[in-house]
């Protein structure tokens, strides 16, 4: 192993100089990427028969919100299958944009369809955008990826783009995680 | 062919119009030098000069002003006291280069046309439509006005120097220029469309000169309206404005970053001011001064840019300002080391190689932004993972290999979504003793890569990245740039450093 440890004088700036970022992490984990750059917050969502749908939004501070499955969800039960971004008039994974301001991108609402996921037990689950905006990217890694979708950030369905004036109004639909976590206990 | 004009009789026709003594010379086919003394230079000529004394000329001038210079001429020799005695001239003394820009009225081009139609009308076999009878009002008076202001401002014509803008004015300009409605409302339909955007001027110098020759004037028509020649003018032209603007400089050097609470350029989301400082102001704060500019004449620009939690060590990253309206086309060896000292003095901020650079040599800064290779020091953390041999033999690459990057999310909301194929041309990593789970990165990478997506992946955004090549969990507490492959500007060696 000696032979992997960092030279003193490889650079004039030695190894204590960039190691010393560490220091304020001795004693607690350094935070996720999620953690980071993200404020979680949740779509609360049933089936008919009171099976939890929830998703989780990632939040990013400049209004780019990532979509997907919440781990309450009941697909992570059943076990997941299949994805499908080829939903009814239009497949979501042909969705292009282009420029600055992302022209070309579907419009959302909270409730329009993104991908359906299909179950060992052959049901299905819409997966919704939950807030208003430009739809960005989807993930379609993840048709070969299935067993992703229960991590948090990789997991991620789809880029959606909030339009400034909606960003209230998107949020008003939402429950941050410290209220979600009271509602679930 | 025209032929040739008798000049002695031609000279007393211009002298009985009322055209004064440089006027006349304008139309005998000068060279530039002979305006510097135009009396003896027509009496050379054998011209019978008008028979007054300078000085009762000068009087009658004033009363009677030059039927088509409206007397510019003999405002030239005043006006060049003016600039010369000018509050706003002196702190332009060490700037040794000058350029003027003047701004005659528009009325002049009419009186120059009223004269050229009255000869082609009066010495049909002498003029044509097609050529110039004279040198223009704008040629000699700025051949003129440079020569003079060369000697008596003791500095040099420069395209480059400091510029010296004048404004001249004539009460009843647009009232005469109306007429031109008149006497071509066909040459005018253009402008008057126009009219709304410049509500201020009758017609542009530009316009005038495109659209109003002799070959399209019905000289009947015109006279209907305006005289020929020109009418004695009730007032000569005045000076309305002098102003000065000094050179735009550019500067340039390296600088070094050594906060991770520090945005380059000033941070606002909206109206917010995200974080106190940057790299911008703690360099311009103390070069705008040197030069007499307000930081806000001062435009920065850079080889990239770091982000806000992100060191820049090393030969520092290459950086350079515009300076508009500078007072100072130099900066010395001492003064430069002096300001290089001041940024020093913040501890967060410091720069070398502060010199002046021209103009065409900030392509090495702006272009080629992708051809630069950057190298960069990472922090990692394995988490609750403990580095292994095999993991630091994994991240030993020393060929080349390229990723395929999407667009950060975090900068998702300014760029355009694109997947850029990006070249990782070295990684090296290393163990840190006593700290198992971490690992220091050093990466050698094409300019333009997103380095913590690199190391983390970004939910596989990036790939392949150092993530997916040790197929784990990697992430990135901390980034340093630690060189910038770019020889600019030249490495400057100070004296007593
Ligand atoms: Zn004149």
């Amino acid at each position: 192993m000696e032979k992997f440890y960092l030279n003193n004088d490889d650079y004039e700036e030695n190894v204590e100089s960039i190691v010393a970022a560490n220091r304020e992490y001795e004693d607690k984990p350094f935070p996720s990427v999620v953690d980071r750059y993200f404020t979680r917050y949740h779509y609360k969502r049933s089936s008919s028969n009171g099976d939890n749908e929830d998703h989780l939004v990632l939040f990013h501070s400049n209004k780019v919100c990532m979509i997907m499955l919440d781990k309450n969800h009941i697909a992570f039960t059943k076990g997941i299958v299949d994805i499908n971004f080829d939903v009814g008039n239009c497949d979501r994974s042909q969705n292009q944009v282009k420029g600055k301001h992302k022209k070309g991108g579907m419009n959302m609402q909270h409730n329009t369809c993104i991908a359906i996921i299909k179950c060992a037990d052959d049901s299905q689950y819409k997966i919704v955008s939950c807030v208003q905006g430009r739809l960005v990217e989807v993930n379609d890694r993840l048709k070969t990826n299935l067993s992703k979708l229960n991590e948090e950030g990789n997991g991620y369905v789809a880029v959606v783009l909030l339009k400034p004036d909606n960003y209230q109004k998107s949020i008003n639909i939402l429950i941050d995680d410290a209220a979600y976590n009271n509602i679930k206990s | 062919m025209s032929e040739r004009i008798d000049s002695k009789a031609f000279s007393e026709y211009l002298y009985d119009c009322g055209v004064c003594d440089y006027c006349v010379l304008r139309y005998l086919k000068p060279q530039y030098e002979e305006f510097w003394d135009v009396r003896s230079s027509l009496k050379k000529r054998g011209i019978k000069i008008a028979p007054e004394s300078d000085e009762s000329f000068e009087k009658k001038s004033k009363t009677n002003p030059c039927i088509i210079c409206y007397n510019v001429f003999h405002e030239i020799d005043e006006l060049i006291q003016k600039i010369k005695n000018h509050e706003g001239l002196k702190k332009y003394n060490q700037i040794n280069t000058f350029l003027s820009s003047f701004c005659l009225p528009v009325l002049l081009e009419l009186t120059q046309l009223q004269m050229w139609l009255t000869l082609l009308d009066k010495f049909p076999e002498n003029f044509d439509k097609e050529r110039l009878p004279d040198m223009p009002i704008k040629d000699a008076v700025k051949t003129l006005l440079n020569d003079k202001l060369e000697q008596e401002l003791d500095k040099t014509f420069d395209p480059d120097g400091l510029m010296i803008s004048i404004f001249f004015n004539i009460e009843n300009e647009n009232e005469i220029l109306s007429k031109l409605d008149m006497i071509a409302p066909e040459l005018m339909t253009d402008r008057n469309k126009q009219k709304k955007k410049y509500k201020t001027e009758v017609i542009s110098r530009n316009y005038f000169a495109k659209h109003f020759q002799p070959t399209n004037i019905d000289i009947k028509k015109f006279q209907e309206h305006l005289p020929l020649p020109p009418s004695i003018p009730s007032s000569s032209l005045q000076l309305t404005q002098i102003s000065f603007t000094g050179p735009t400089v550019f500067v340039a050097g390296r600088y070094n970053k050594f906060s991770r609470h520090l945005s380059q350029s000033p941070w606002f989301i909206g109206e917010k001011r995200m974080s106190e400082g940057s790299v911008q102001e703690s360099i311009t704060c103390h070069v705008a001064p040197y030069f007499d500019a307000l930081p806000s004449a001062v435009t920065f620009m850079s080889s990239g840019r770091e982000d806000v939690d992100v060191r820049c060590l090393g030969r520092g990253r290459p950086f350079a300002l515009e300076i508009t309206d500078a007072t100072k086309t130099t900066l010395d060896s001492s003064t430069a080391a002096d300001i290089e000292r001041k940024v020093c003095q913040s501890r967060v901020v410091s720069i070398r190689d502060l010199q002046i650079v021209k103009r065409d040599d900030l392509h090495h800064i702006k272009s080629g932004e992708e051809e630069k290779r950057k190298i960069y020091r990472a922090l990692c953390t394995l988490r609750d993972k403990n580095v292994t041999e095999d993991i630091l033999t994994k991240l030993d690459i020393s060929e080349p290999f390229e990723i395929q990057q999407w667009t950060p999310v975090r900068v998702l909301h300014r760029r355009t979504l694109i997947k850029r194929p990006r070249t990782i041309y070295k990684v090296k990593a290393f163990a840190v003793k006593d700290k198992p789970h971490l690992v220091v990165l050093d990466i050698i990478t094409q300019a333009g890569t997103y380095v913590k997506e690199l190391v983390h992946s970004e939910f596989s955004r990036t790939e392949p990245s150092i993530s997916s090549i040790i197929s784990m969990d990697i992430d990135i507490i901390a980034l340093d740039v630690m060189n910038i492959e770019l020889n600019f500007p030249p490495t400057v060696v100070r004296e007593n450093a």
